[in-house]
């Protein structure tokens, strides 16, 4: 039966949500341990605070820093792993992104700098 | 309490077998569904590395595809879910003897 | 025939491309001080140049990713931090010189001092960019690059002896100061091979919806298009050799180099060296800021495009802005210009095994390229190419010391 291979598939590949709009990549992985039973896959994982986690203990420090200084509360985005729809180029979700706030500081910086210049915003194509 | 891990911080962790013999890394854990039709995955295996070469070389992500692109290829050794205990994800344990392990691994 | 104008598109863009501040300083430097030794230099730069283009346009045609997608998808993230940091810190420094290029050759062109372009310039790029899309920034680039041209006319006009030419393509033992040579040697090969051009170029493969059925005219494109703009470049090597060696003139600024097309083609030659500076930098502004755009934005997964309006993709909009204002602050507090020039090219030089060893990885992968994995001639060639980026890696620092400026 065919398995699905969360490191090298799943793990630092491309979220994409229904409208394929990119929305991160997968910094991070959670499963469940259970008793008698297989550990579930739990959770995606998307944020800065996980991949720095990853890199180590310095990262950590240094992100946390950075974050204090510039008053950001680092923020974690968990997607059930139920949400995946298809694992290809990239990871497929079932949900639209706005639904998450992987696109938070994206919509910040199009809400506060980028749609106050302008030829910022506008329709779709240019 | 149902204990909660990171897969990512997983990877590249060495593995004991109960007498203390290192079995090998960490590297890819195959998920599967649970039933047919369920949205629900679970990890039916995991696949750890026991090349020599690429502990050497500091056991890196790159060090190793590097050996395997040398022809080194890499032991894989697939130990069933049943047979690993996460309970110290930190400290992996294989929860039967590393020969025992290895008699059973598929012929390549 | 839509292919055959894909084609010369591409080709036209490596003409107009090829030469930017760090090509125009080091082949003329080289020229002055070395006559045409140090056309193999040249050569060997725009040969791999050629084999990392055809590649990373090939995996981003087959995989539908670009290379830094890769980059961080093969890798992981720990990994992807090496190429991340040393991409940006030494890219910056590159489009820094880039800018001073257009400031220096306003400043020429206007007598108004170069800092005083710093932002102008950057503010006009950065236009572009807000308001363009990827085909306009890089074909009107392309297009005006051509400029550039001038400079096999005045090579032809000063007739050189093409044997000696040929002679210089091969490597020889310098008569006088091999630190330097050397020095100036490895900066050219910094200056033709920038991991910014071939990680623009994949990604202007994905901008450009490139799929298995380009990878024909991407072969042609990355060879063509090296061969003409390193051919350009190594006939600012002959000019230089021809108008500056005789007269002993060592370049120390880049308003030096003012007169070299003077001799050939008279006051005009002036007029068309600042042109050539001015545009060639210009476009490769663009080029750059892109390209660290799309590095961070491709390793962190965020949205991109030069396609998109900007607020479809504010993340890649706003870092590729702050990029530009980054970059003009050096010009801006009137740092040498030439300076920055030949440490940044020694550094691109230096950081190239950190994108080209994996890429050997990459190429070899089948589960990344499919039926286009690399053949026995792609990996002698790419494999040997690593090698060569690690040997320089570790000559970069003593050369530095032993031979710059």
């Amino acid at each position: 039966m065919k398995g699905v291979h969360l490191v090298h598939d799943v793990l630092d590949a491309q979220l994409v949500d229904r409208k394929r709009q990119k929305m991160g990549r997968v910094d991070g992985l959670v499963i469940e341990l259970r008793d008698g039973e297989p550990p579930r896959v739990a959770e995606l994982l998307v944020g800065g605070s996980v991949l720095a986690e990853r890199i180590g203990r310095w990262m950590v420090a240094i992100s946390g820093a950075v974050s204090r200084l510039f008053g950001i509360e680092p923020e974690v985005t968990r997607i059930p792993f139920e949400q995946v729809r298809v694992i290809d180029s990239c990871v497929e979700l079932d949900i639209d992104a706005s639904s998450t706030n992987t696109l938070r500081s994206e919509r910040w910086l199009d809400e506060h700098i980028v749609c106050r210049i302008p030829g910022g915003a506008g329709p779709e194509r240019k | 309490m149902k204990t909660r891990v990171r897969v990512d911080m997983l990877t590249g962790r060495m593995v004991h077998d109960p007498a203390g013999q290192r079995v090998g890394r960490i590297r890819e854990l195959v998920g599967e569904v649970a039933r047919p039709g369920s949205g629900e995955y679970v990890v039916r295996e995991f696949h750890l590395s026991t090349g020599g070469l690429i502990e050497a070389l500091g056991g890196t992500q790159l060090a190793r595809v590097l050996a395997e692109r040398f022809g080194r290829h890499p032991n894989r050794i697939v130990v069933s879910w049943r047979d690993l205990d996460l309970s110290d994800p930190e400290r992996p344990r294989l929860r039967r003897p590393r020969a025992e392990l290895a008699a059973e691994q598929p012929r390549r | 025939m839509k292919k055959i104008a894909e084609v010369a598109l591409g080709v036209v863009t490596g003409i107009g491309g090829f030469l930017e501040v760090g090509s125009l300083a080091t082949s003329a430097q080289g020229g002055s001080e070395f006559g045409f030794q140090l056309g193999w230099a040249v050569l060997l730069g725009s040969i791999s140049l050629m084999i990392l283009m055809e590649a990373s346009g090939r995996l981003a045609a087959v995989s539908n990713r670009t290379l830094a997608d890769q980059l961080r998808e093969r890798f992981g993230i720990r990994f992807f931090l090496a190429p991340l940091v040393v991409g940006l810190v030494v890219s910056l420094l590159v489009l820094a010189s880039e800018i001073g290029g257009v400031a220096l050759a306003l400043q020429m062109a206007t007598g108004v001092r170069f800092q005083l372009w710093a932002l102008p310039i950057a503010f006009l790029a950065w236009v572009l960019l807000w308001r363009g899309t990827f085909s306009i920034v890089e074909n009107g680039a392309a297009m005006l690059g051509l400029v550039s041209i001038v400079f096999a006319v005045g090579a032809a006009a000063l007739h050189p002896r093409w044997t000696s030419v040929g002679a210089g393509l091969l490597p020889t033992r310098p008569a006088h100061d091999a630190a330097r040579y050397w020095y100036l040697g490895v900066s050219i090969l910094g200056a033709s091979i920038s991991p910014y051009l071939y990680m623009f170029y994949s990604s202007g493969a994905i901008e450009d919806g490139w799929t298995t059925e380009d990878l024909a005219v991407n072969r042609i494109t990355s060879v063509l298009g090296n061969v003409f703009g390193g051919g350009l470049s190594l006939m600012v090597l002959v000019v230089a050799a021809l108008v500056f060696l005789p007269r002993h003139i060592h370049i120390d600024a880049y308003e030096q180099m003012g007169l070299i097309l003077t001799p050939a083609l008279g006051h005009p030659g002036f007029v068309f060296f600042l042109a050539t500076l001015g545009i060639t930098c210009f476009g490769t502004t663009l080029e750059i800021a892109l390209a660290i755009a799309y590095l961070l934005a491709q390793g962190l997964g965020w949205q991109w495009s030069e396609n998109l309006r900007p607020s479809q993709d504010s993340r890649f909009s706003v870092t590729y802005t702050v990029v530009i204002l980054l970059a003009a602050i050096p010009i801006l507090l009137g740092v040498n210009v030439l300076g920055l020039t030949n440490i940044s090219m020694v550094l691109t030089a230096a950081s190239l095994p950190v994108t080209v060893v994996p890429m050997v990885l990459l190429m070899n992968d089948r589960d990344v390229m499919g039926k286009s994995v690399n053949g026995i001639v792609a990996n002698v060639a790419l494999i040997g190419l690593a090698v060569l980026t690690c040997v320089i890696l570790l000559a970069a620092l003593p050369l530095q010391l032993l031979g710059g400026g």
